[in-house]
Formats: C-alpha cells, structure tokens, sequence
C-alpha cells in the first residue's frame, strides 16, 4: 500500500509541473485558447492526446480499457463544466497548479469545486438515477 | 514564466499519461480523484468489500449460495442436483463466471489527496526553477479587468468553481478523463463531452471578452 502512495505522489508532482511549465492554470493563456487567438494551448492539448493515442495503439491490450458511456448528464454536466472553466480558469486538476503559482483567488474555485462535487452526489441520490460511469481511478 | 513551445508540453503531457496508466493500471482522470475524496465515508465498505472478495472467494460463492436459498427456498438444491435444462444451463454459465475473476481493485480517498496535493507542489517547484513565484492577490491581469473587482471575481470563482465540481460529476469526466483518456481511445461519449465544453467555454469567453 506504501507503494501506491509513493506513485501517486510522484505522478503528483510531475503532474503539476508539467502543467505549470505549459502555462495550462494561466488564466490569460486559457482566455487566449478559449476566443481563438492563440494556438500554442490547444496544439498542446491535441499534440498530447494524439501521443496518448498512438502509444496506446502501440501498446494495445496493455492499456486499461474505459467504459464511459453517453447518459443523460453527459450534455449538460460539460456544459456547465466549459462555462465555470471560461470563468476561473481551472479544471479539476488546475486549480491545484494555480496554487502552486501563488494565486490566493484560486483557494475560492477549490472551495467551489468541492460544493459542487458534494452537491451533484446528494441531487444524483436523491432525483438523478442513472449511472454516470466516471472516472474509476 | 516562460511557457513551453506546444510540441515539448504535448510530448510531456502525452508520456506523462501513458506512464500513468502504466504505473497506475488506470487511465488518467482527475475528477475520479476528486469523487473519491467526496465519498470518502464509504471508503471503509468499499475497503472490506475489497478485501473479502480477495481474501476467500469460495466463502463469496457459499454465501452467495446460501443467500439464492433463502431468498427461492429449498427447492433450488432440488432444481440444481436434477437432470434438468436449468441444471445443464446453469453449468454452462458457472463454466463462464469462474473465468471471470472476482477482483476490486481498491485505492484509500487518501492516495488521491495525496496525488492532488503533490500536484500543487510540482507546481510550486515549477514556478521556484524559473524564479516565478509570487503570491498574489489577482488570478490575472485579464481575469481582474473582466471581473471589475476583487470581491466580484472572487464570487465568481467560487461559482464557477461549483459549475466545474457539478458539471464534471455529471458529465462523468473532465479534462483528463475525458478529453485526454477518453479521446485518445476514441470513445464517443468523451469526443462528444469534449466537444461541449470546449464549446460553451468558447462561448462563454467571447461573450465576456466582447463586455470588456
């Protein structure tokens, strides 16, 4: 178990490195992919999946496989999910690099991300039925 | 701070995830992390469920077994140890279900604390080695001119922070599960979450650019 935790820090780090050294939490930089005028961020984004994806053909059946399926939040939960990006800048993993750049707003978007969090299992319990499939990591 | 060319971050970004999933046996997804953290009271069921399904997995079948009586009776023993279709069905399915192993994979809500905490150190170490790191009180000079004032951008965040913690648990994944993970796999439901909320944030960008 001792090993888990060693991993996932160190992926951690390199993590949080890699996207600070991208410049991926700069509020600017997202503003500037999001309204199209500059590239380098979304070249980024594609270049990195299209690695991912040519290694994980390589590699088939040695990489572990997902089952994520359309159901009914998947319209409006990325939905929600792109406007409070254009707003603070951050995604689920953002918001951490941002910190580590000293920006103190970023503590209100942390706090929001757990609200919101918390808030969508007590309404998925309660009215939303449906299995969402996320990520199982 | 000076930002990498795009092709040195798409390099880093896609080995990164390909060592994730190497090291981890998980493709990458960051909101999961965040799930995980939420629900951590029912981490302990998850835990000994884990454990008993590794531990004796014979003792699961004869509880399974005994559970299947209760609930249809005894008759069932009859209807199994009988020559009968159901029999000869049921063995071809048995046949089937021991291949499949009963495996939870279990990882405790504190490793994923931990993996996003580090995350804000590797960051921090980032902006240390380029001589970068300053506290501020802004997000950006931009954010600060969209938002007018320190207490509006500041209630934005935090709503737009409960927008990107709702949204993503609904849609089942975010910018590493889906648009990374899932889009390198090609599978639809991420191209199309992908696709929605790189829209709505296009959107919602112009619209505040243009009030600016």
């Amino acid at each position: 178990m001792f090993k888990k935790y060693l991993i996932y820090s160190l992926l951690g780090t390199a993590m949080g490195f890699i996207l600070a050294r991208i410049g991926f939490a700069d509020y600017d930089e997202i503003n500037k992919m999001f309204a199209f005028i500059d590239f380098r961020l979304l070249l980024t984004f594609a270049g990195s999946v299209a690695v991912l994806m040519v290694v994980s053909f390589l590699f088939r059946g040695r990489f572990p496989s997902q089952d994520k399926f359309i159901q009914p939040g998947t319209v409006p939960g990325s939905m929600l999910f792109g406007f409070g990006w254009a707003v603070t800048g951050a995604c689920p993993s953002l918001v951490f690099v941002q910190l580590g750049q000293g920006r103190l707003p970023a503590v209100m978007t942390l706090f929001g991300i757990y609200l919101g969090v918390v808030l969508y299992r007590k309404m998925h319990a309660k009215y939303f039925l449906w299995d969402v499939g996320s990520c199982s990591s | 701070m000076e930002y990498w060319e795009w092709w040195i971050g798409a390099l880093a970004l896609g080995l990164f995830s390909v060592f994730f999933s190497f090291l981890t046996g998980k493709p990458l997804g960051v909101s999961g992390s965040w799930l995980s953290i939420a629900r951590r009271k029912e981490d302990a069921i998850l835990k000994a469920s884990a454990e008993v399904l590794d531990g004796n997995q014979d003792e699961v079948k004869d509880d399974l077994m005994a559970m299947t009586m209760a609930e249809f009776g005894d008759d069932v023993l009859a209807d199994i140890s009988a020559d009968s279709p159901q029999r000869r069905e049921g063995e071809a399915n048995a046949e089937v279900t021991d291949e499949i192993k009963l495996k939870q994979d279990y990882t405790p809500w504190t490793v994923h604390v931990l993996f996003l905490v580090t995350m804000f150190l590797g960051s921090y170490l980032a902006s240390l080695t380029t001589g970068d790191f300053s506290w501020s009180i802004d997000l950006s000079p931009l954010h600060t001119q969209i938002f007018e004032n320190d207490g509006e951008a500041w209630i934005a965040l935090l709503f737009g922070g409960m927008m990107v913690g709702f949204g993503t648990q609904m849609a089942g994944g975010c910018t590493s599960g889906h648009g990374l993970s899932g889009c390198a796999q090609l599978i639809p439901a991420s191209l199309l979450s992908t696709a929605i909320f790189f829209g709505s944030a296009t959107a919602l960008t112009i619209l505040m650019n243009s009030m600016v």
